[in-house]
């Protein structure tokens, strides 16, 4: 099963919540962190690194002796990536978004690709589990294709976590799209709600089935609960704030370490996501 | 007129309830809520919006059946696995709007139109004035979004004479970041103290580093770990960044966002507080 | 006037201006007086690889140029650029006869507010 671990609204504890389902459930699950501008999943489980490698993706190459200046690349970039200055193109290389469109329309050819660096992956073993993640580079402008990238390290034959970015549009789509089954942690603040229903919006767009883990449960009100009640999405979990948690998570120690209570919980609610996702 | 972004790194660390709260202090001033992708500032600053704008991030490709020869060329060019096979058809989440598939289309089969992507307006809130967007859920190109809000912000705040544009940023060190940096005075980081909030925080001033931008730094919940607390505050010296204050942990905080308050509105006890000493300080350095 | 500018590889003025200001494997550094190339050299781009373009600023920067000319830049570099008054050109062939235009005055600068990509809207 590809379960993905989302919330909309950030620092509600997805990070928290995957990395203590990873550990709960062990070599049998791996870990994918895709939250590659910050991720922090790697802090917590402490893997050991196995490979590095430096991820880049296509971006044009103009010869300039073959440009006679006709401008078709611009004319086709969707993203103003391109643009003729002295009657030459000259390249905003953050902008592109690697399509191929300037290639396929330069009508001499004048346009091949180059790889440009925009991140780094790697993947290990933390636990004996299967472990990867993605860190963006300082001033790239999109996370898109180095999470597409993660996400195609998972391991066949294991269950698959995946800790999603915040937001609720490309990157957070991206990490969630072909999951079997997305985790939604919130808290119950208005600010909590309304991020919520903005990311159940997107999850019934790419229709991906979700429920919600309620963290910091104690420390809102009962409007998300009513609300959920209303939608018909079932919580499967309410942590209560929690100072030990809180410290433990403070000095980069797992949910897990902290509250190995939760153990039980947390296996118990992979199985019920399992059974109902039939995976 | 000073711009005042608010940023973390870290999702979650207390910049739309800071904002919210500079707001009050400022007032009567412009706040933008740049977090386009999960906009919460208005939940608080209740604006009354008179009308709605539109706004159009970027086009998507749609296959017409009835000319389309099932050639696959789309599906051989797609770069963002946008194509579905028999029948062809184009996945409008996956779709990025590159045109590559319309322009080599051999049947000219595929049409390519603007998409709606969200709306945006500039209204009055008892603070002063309000701009903030809504986008469409599984939309993108937030980037251009929260652009052209800071423009209408900064327009906003020209044409009212105000001191101050309050911007709640976005978390994260991506495009609607980079977006909201520029022309921007100061840059107020609220950070955690914890291990991640540290990392995260990191990245976020490496990012920062080539901007001739001043950065501040607002340390929260700062009581659950005194030497992540000192960490923090060692590491954002390294980088010039002035410190503004530390913000204890208060349950009380909470009562005042339900209540759809600002801190300092009706309570919020010694968080607060803290809060309205940093802005205090952060408008002495700014108007020093 | 000093001019520096990314090259394709080691040959210098008959070098092709490089497109992706990070990975340029050498620069070179032109000195004039405004009119004519008084001299001019070519060094390696130690900071290639450097994960994103900056660190390639500061680079050619130590060199004390006072103007840039490439084909492409990102985001970091431009606004490097920007940040030490280093205004950028495009040019898009052989390094000498990008050189020959700047020195005419018949290449325009690139703004990175106005040129940026976004319309002006990036918020620069």
């Amino acid at each position: 099963m590809k379960l993905a671990v989302a919330s909309g609204k950030g620092g509600t504890g997805k990070t928290s919540l995957a990395c203590a389902l990873a550990q709960a459930l062990g070599p049998r699950a791996a870990l994918l962190d895709c939250d590659v501008e910050e991720p922090d999943c790697a802090l917590f489980l402490k893997p050991e690194i196995e490979s590095e490698a430096e991820f880049c993706v296509p971006v044009p190459v103009i010869d300039g002796a073959k440009c006679k200046g006709h401008g078709r690349c611009q004319e086709v970039c969707a993203y103003n990536a391109i643009k003729i200055f002295n009657k030459k193109p000259f390249l905003f290389e953050h902008m592109c978004h690697s399509c191929g469109g300037c290639v396929l329309a330069c009508p001499e050819k004048a346009i091949t690709e180059t790889a440009h660096p925009v991140g780094k992956i790697r993947h290990g073993r933390a636990a004996g589990q299967f472990f990867a993640d993605g860190t963006m580079n300082i001033g790239e402008a999109s996370p898109v294709r180095l999470i597409k990238a993660v996400k195609k390290l998972a391991p066949p034959g294991t269950h698959t976590i995946i800790d999603c970015p915040p937001g609720t549009t490309c990157p957070m789509i991206n990490a969630v799209a072909g999951s079997d089954f997305c985790l939604l942690v919130s808290e119950p603040t208005p600010f909590g709600l309304c991020d919520l229903k903005l990311a159940v919006e997107t999850l019934e767009k790419i229709k991906v089935p979700h429920a919600l883990v309620i963290n910091r449960a104690d420390l809102g009100d009962g409007e998300m609960e009513a609300w959920c009640a209303g939608k018909g999405i079932k919580i499967l979990l309410r942590i209560p704030f929690d100072r030990v948690i809180a410290e433990a998570y403070s000095r980069g120690e797992t949910l897990l370490s902290a509250r190995p209570e939760y153990r039980m919980a947390l296996r118990a609610m992979f199985e019920a996501i399992r059974s109902e996702t039939a995976v | 007129m000073k711009q005042v972004l608010i940023l973390s790194g870290k999702g979650g660390t207390g910049k739309t309830t800071v904002a919210g709260a500079f707001a009050r202090l400022a007032a009567p001033c412009v706040t933008a809520d740049c977090d386009v992708d999960a906009a919460d500032l208005h939940i608080i600053l209740a604006p009354e919006p008179v009308s709605r704008n539109n706004y159009f991030g970027g086009k998507k490709a749609s296959i017409a059946p009835d000319k389309c020869v099932s050639c696959g060329r789309c599906l051989e060019l797609c770069r963002f696995d946008a194509v579905e096979a028999a029948p062809f058809r184009i996945k409008e989440t996956a779709c990025e709007g590159c045109g590559v598939c319309v322009w080599n289309c051999p049947a000219k089969a595929i049409d390519f139109r603007e998409v709606l992507s969200g709306t945006w307006a500039v209204s009055p809130c008892r603070f002063g004035t309000f701009a903030g967007a809504r986008l469409e859920p599984a939309e993108e190109n937030s980037g251009k979004l929260v652009a052209l809000l800071k423009t209408e912000a900064v327009k906003a705040a020209e044409a009212a004479g105000v001191k101050y544009l309050i911007l709640d940023g976005s978390p994260g060190i991506g495009c609607p970041v980079l977006a909201s940096l520029g022309g921007v005075d100061a840059v107020v980081v609220v950070a955690e103290p914890t291990v991640s909030g540290r990392h995260d925080f990191l990245r976020l001033a490496e990012l920062l580093k080539a901007q001739k931008i001043r950065g501040f730094l607002l340390v929260n919940k700062w009581d659950l770990n005194g030497e992540e607390t000192a960490r923090l505050e060692a590491a954002a010296a390294q980088y010039g960044f002035s410190l503004l204050g530390r913000v204890p942990f208060d349950a009380a905080v909470v009562k005042v966002l339900i209540a759809r308050k600002t801190l300092g509105e009706e309570g919020g006890g010694e968080a607060a507080a803290a809060v309205e000493l940093a802005w205090n300080k952060l408008s002495l350095e700014l108007e020093a | 006037m000093k001019i520096g500018i990314t090259l394709n590889d080691e040959q210098g003025m008959k070098s092709e201006v490089c497109a992706h200001f990070g990975q340029c494997s050498h620069f070179l550094i032109v000195e004039t007086d405004g009119k004519q190339v008084t001299g001019s050299r070519v060094v390696t781009n130690t900071a290639v690889h450097g994960g994103g373009g900056c660190t390639a600023v500061t680079e050619i920067l130590k060199y004390g140029i006072t103007h840039v000319i490439a084909g492409g830049m990102g985001m970091g570099a431009q606004n490097k650029f920007a940040a030490a008054n280093v205004p950028i050109f495009g040019y898009c062939g052989k390094a000498e006869d990008a050189v020959k235009e700047l020195l005419a005055s018949s290449l325009g600068g690139i703004d990175p507010c106005k040129d940026h990509g976004h319309d002006g809207n990036c918020g620069h």
